[in-house]
This record gives structure tokens, C-alpha cells and sequence, in this order.
């Protein structure tokens, strides 16, 4: 059985599987080898569980002997793979750390309890930044995950593993982990789609934190629809999650095709020509197909990726405190328990960890709190006061997803703010808690070219908006 | 932030450093400040100084609040108990590295040599 999975969508293979034109088990294997073939040079996955064909013949049976059910279970058979720092009951996960070598889930998150009901198949973890803590897979304890485009080039971060995956056909559909575009910026560096739902609107049960402000389950797919699809399975409140929320506001927008622009965005520096005239050709490919594009001004903006380097490491902070050689993972033995967690969090953390908390440490501490945390705070809130106003205008924001293409291996990893750098565009919605998508809108001129994306903001609940704006745009760049 | 405040954030954060890596850790933390420093231009223009009420961000999808300035609400459930005592007991203490007859051993912190 020959499955061509580039052309593979969740709708089609559903329709294959329900036709029995092949069978889960087929589909499962056609990814096993391409995992086998392509993993050594990419580094994409961390393990493929060992009963990933059992998985599929489950589902198999299913197709066979009950179609009324087969039918109704929306994912049945379709093979996932999953951020290692998604817990799956049984199965490893250590965030890409070595804190937690060793450490098996307990029990399932929310997304994935979700997933398996609607009979999804996981293939196994991917590569990510320790702790979700990066731009670029280089801060893994397992090695940088390379680019399929350019395997010189980084796949993004932190959800590297995930956005690899999808590009290189390792699995029809990941999930990832966006705290400040860590779903988003892989996705546009790697040419597939990345959607960051709103703030609460997947339950964060069963995620390992990072910052908890700010973090979501994102969805990784090659075309808009796969990750409406999924978005749909596993969003919604839940028990286990006191920030969670569901709901459609999409209906409530009555300018669907207003777009807005931000006042300024290109004047400021870093920003790669590749970039910018990629973000304007696709303004007026937006413009020919019928969309009216409106300059906003949202003047604390430029203030975001400041406020997010105060907020986050803060939170980070607080949350990898209990990684202490006691509870789970890695233990490095001393003298006593002080020195016993001095000396596991020293070589259990790497680099860019041990920097975040210690900078969290910094700006929550007595004498620094006034001037940094709560500072951040409120800008927080004045950027959440700017794009309710904007929203007023538009249904929602266009931006690039990222400020160049892929970089090099190496390249950023001695200078951290020029790392942070790369979020610029992405970390806004995380601080409004507003669902975002990056969406594939073309390549530079190198050589061997890379992907460059295009992202969508939009009010609080409408993903829904997102995703109509989103398969209409995939179709304008498909028919250019 | 000097030397001696890296030290000091190392201990609070219960992490201990080498002497090499203290100079390098300095200058990349003091780089990362004085690139958030920027936040005070940011606020210095307004007068208000009170504290931000977002310092949770669950969002309500209330009438036709579509804006992203939803104030947070809480979601909370029936105060009952929904697993069965012990049902993780097993998985949670062998998730431990060190843990004997169903209970996470530690290091005495008591009557210790200090």
C-alpha cells in the first residue's frame, strides 16, 4: 500500500480509512519509515512508543466490526505525535531535560484524554526546547532538531520537534506547547500551520509548566483544517483547569473581511527584506481577494517582548521550583538535602533554564518587584486595552509570524536577547491571551529556500475566525 | 547586578554555580535587564501606579465581551472528592529516585552536623 502522505489530510484518510481503501495499521507504518529514514539526520523524535501498531490495530478492528462507532470517533486511527512535555499516561516525557530522565507520566493530560476518546494514535515525543525554553531546539538536552528545508538551518523552538514532524511527514498531525509563539514560530520556519488558541481555551492539565500566565496547547498541521479539526477535540472547560473557558465569540465579529495592519511594525530594526516583502505582497494578495486591510495603532506593542521577559522568566521562576532531585528524575547526590537540590537543579537544568529562573528569581525579589514585575503588569494591561480598541476596527491583527527566516545553527545561541529576538512578533498574543495562527505564505531567495509565515490575531474565543481567514488565505497562496 | 547578586540569586534559586560560569551569567542577566528596562518608558507617562489586575489572566466569554480585556474569573468545581484515595499513591512515589516502603526518602534535616 503506497499512501502518498504529502497530500495527506485528516479528512482524507478518514475517507480512505472508512473506504478501507487502506487500514490504520498501513497509514502507521508509512510514518514508522519515513521516522526511520529521516530521523537520524533531524532529530525530530525523542522515542516512538513501543506499541504504536497495537494503537492502530485497535483502531483497525473498529473500522472492521463497527461502523456507526468508527464513524463517529473523528480521529480514529489518525496518527499523532506529541511535545515532550505532554504527559500520556505510561509513556516518558521530560520536557527535554535531563532534570527528568527517567520520569514516566502518571496519567494522561486533558488534550490527550480528549484525543483518545476521539481514537487518535500516538507515534511517539518529539525534540523541544528544555522546558519549552528557546527559539530554536538548541536548548534540548537531546540536541538541536533540524530544519527538512535546510538541515543547517534550525527548525524554530520550541516546539521544534513538532513543526519537523509535520514538514517532513513524521506524523499526520502534532501537538505542541506556545507560551511566547513556541508553536507559531517552528511552524513558520518549518512552512506548515501553527494555531495558538486562546489563553485557557485548551486545559493546561497535564502540561508541564512554564509559565502559567501565559501557556496553551497549540496544534501543528500542513493545512488549516487539520488543525480546526483537531482544535475542536480538544478544546473546551475543564475540572482539572481553573483558567479554562469555551465558547465561539467568531459569530459576534461583523467586519470578517477588515484586517488591520500595525502602524509602524516594519520601520523598527532586525526585520529580514525577505520578510518584509513577503508581508506586503501577501497585504495585497489579501487586497485583491476582496479584504479591506486598516492601519492600527497600538502603541505598546514595542514594549511586548519586554513585558514577556519580565513575565515569563517570573513564572518560570516559580514553576521549575519543584524539580529538586526529590519528586521526580534526575538526582545528583551531596552532603546534605540543600546540597542535594544545589546539586541536581546545577547539572539537571541547562543553560537557558538556569538563566530564567535565576532572572525570575531576580525580578520577583523584594526591591526589584516594584520596578520590573509590577511594571510589567501593567503594561500588560495597557497592551490588552490597546487591542481591545483595535479590535473595535478590525476582526483581526496581520503580522509576520517571525522576523527572518530560519537561522543558522549556532548562530544565536551565545547571545540570549538576540534569541529573544526572534519571538518579537509572536509573544503579543501570549500577553493578551488572544488566539493567534501562523499560516505558510511563501519562501525566501536562498539557495535551498525556507519557509516564511504569515500570522493572524484575533479577539478572545474566535478561532473559528481564524480558521475561515486562514483556509481562505492557504487558497490565495495555493492559486498564485 | 554584580557579582555577589548573581550569588545571591543562585542560592535563593537553589542553584549552585561554578566560579568560571558566575562573570559569564553576570553579563548575560545584565544584558537581558537593560533590554527590559524599557518597560519603564513605557509607564512613566501614565500616573498610575497602582497594581495591574492582571496578574491571572482567565478570560470570561460573557455576553458580547469579545474584546481581550475580559476581567479573570475563576472556574471552579463542586467541592467533592473525584479520585479514590490512593489511586496515584504508587505511580506519584515510585516516580521518586528515592523512595522505600511507599514513602519519598530524604536526607535527615534534623540534628545534622550545623
Amino acid at each position: 500500500m503506497n499512501i502518498d502522505l504529502k497530500k495527506i489530510s485528516i479528512t482524507s484518510a478518514r475517507e480512505a480509512l472508512l473506504k478501507g481503501e487502506y487500514t490504520s495499521v498501513d497509514l502507521v507504518n508509512a510514518y514508522l519509515k519515513n521516522i526511520e529514514e529521516k530521523n537520524k539526520d533531524l532529530n525530530v523524535f525523542l522515542g516512538v512508543f513501543d506499541d504504536v501498531l497495537e494503537q492502530a490495530k485497535a483502531a483497525d478492528e473498529i473500522y472492521k466490526n463497527d461502523k456507526a462507532k468508527a464513524e463517529s470517533m473523528t480521529l480514529l486511527g489518525i496518527p499523532f505525535a506529541t511535545k515532550d512535555n505532554i504527559m500520556i499516561k505510561g509513556k516518558p516525557a521530560q520536557a527535554g531535560s535531563k532534570i527528568l530522565a527517567g520520569y514516566v507520566s502518571p496519567y494522561d493530560s486533558t488534550a490527550i484524554t480528549k484525543l483518545k476518546n476521539a481514537g487518535a494514535i500516538f507515534l511517539g515525543r518529539l525534540n523541544m526546547d528544555e522546558f519549552a525554553m528557546g527559539g530554536s531546539t538548541e536548548n534540548s538536552a537531546f540536541g538541536v532538531t533540524k530544519n527538512p528545508y535546510d538541515t543547517s538551518k534550525v527548525a524554530g523552538g520550541s516546539s521544534g520537534g513538532s513543526a519537523a514532524a509535520i514538514a517532513s511527514d513524521m506524523a499526520l498531525i502534532t501537538l505542541g506547547t506556545d507560551t511566547g509563539g513556541s508553536v507559531r514560530q517552528p511552524a513558520a520556519f518549518c512552512g506548515v500551520v501553527g494555531l495558538k488558541p486562546t489563553y485557557g481555551a485548551i486545559s493546561r492539565h497535564g502540561i508541564m509548566a512554564m509559565g502559567s500566565s501565559l501557556d496553551i496547547v497549540g496544534t501543528l498541521s500542513k493545512k488549516v483544517e487539520d488543525s480546526e479539526i483537531v482544535y475542536n477535540v480538544i478544546k473546551g472547560i475543564d475540572s482539572y483547569d481553573m483558567t479554562s473557558v469555551e465558547g465561539d465569540n467568531s459569530s459576534k465579529i461583523n467586519n470578517l473581511k477588515s484586517i488591520g495592519i500595525v502602524k509602524g511594525l516594519l520601520d523598527q530594526g532586525g526585520i529580514d527584506e525577505s520578510v518584509k516583502s513577503n508581508y506586503l505582497a501577501s497585504i495585497e494578495l489579501l487586497k485583491s481577494n476582496g479584504y479591506e486591510i486598516v492601519e492600527v495603532d497600538l502603541p505598546s506593542i514595542k514594549y511586548a517582548l519586554a513585558v514577556y521577559y519580565v513575565i515569563m522568566p517570573a513564572e518560570v521562576s516559580s514553576n521549575l521550583a519543584r524539580f529538586d532531585g526529590v519528586k521526580y528524575g534526575f538526582k545528583k547526590e551531596g552532603n546534605t538535602l540543600l546540597d542535594d537540590y544545589l546539586l541536581t537543579r546545577r547539572e539537571g537544568f541547562g543553560n537557558e533554564v538556569r538563566r530564567r529562573i535565576m532572572l525570575g528569581t531576580y525580578v520577583l525579589s523584594a526591591g526589584y518587584h516594584d520596578a520590573y514585575y509590577n511594571k510589567a503588569l501593567l503594561v500588560r494591561d495597557m497592551m490588552k486595552k490597546d487591542f481591545a480598541e483595535a479590535f473595535k476596527q478590525v476582526s483581526c491583527i496581520l503580522t509576520p509570524t517571525t522576523p527572518t527566516p530560519a537561522f543558522t545553527i549556532g548562530e544565536k545561541s551565545d547571545d540570549p536577547v538576540q534569541m529573544y529576538l526572534a519571538d518579537i512578533f509572536t509573544v503579543t498574543a501570549n500577553l493578551i491571551g488572544s488566539p493567534s495562527i501562523s499560516v505558510p505564505s511563501g519562501f525566501n531567495n536562498a539557495a535551498n529556500p525556507l519557509p516564511l509565515g504569515l500570522q493572524f490575531t484575533a479577539p478572545h474565543l474566535c478561532e473559528s475566525l481564524l480558521f475561515q481567514v486562514g483556509k481562505d488565505f492557504e487558497k490565495m497562496v495555493n492559486q498564485k | 547586578m554584580e557579582i555577589k547578586d548573581v550569588e545571591k540569586l543562585a542560592a535563593l534559586a537553589r542553584i549552585s554555580l561554578s566560579d568560571a560560569e558566575k562573570p559569564k551569567l553576570l553579563a548575560e542577566m545584565n544584558n537581558i535587564l537593560a533590554y527590559v528596562e524599557q518597560i519603564n518608558s513605557a509607564v512613566s507617562s501614565t500616573s498610575n501606579s497602582g497594581p495591574a489586575n492582571t496578574s491571572t489572566q482567565a478570560i470570561s466569554n460573557d455576553s458580547a465581551n469579545t474584546s481581550v480585556n475580559s476581567q479573570p474569573t475563576n472556574v471552579m468545581r463542586d467541592d467533592v472528592v473525584t479520585t479514590e484515595g490512593g489511586s496515584y499513591t504508587e505511580a506519584l512515589v515510585n516516580a521518586a529516585p528515592s523512595h522505600l516502603d511507599g514513602y519519598i526518602k530524604v536526607k535527615k534535616i534534623l540534628g545534622g552536623s550545623q
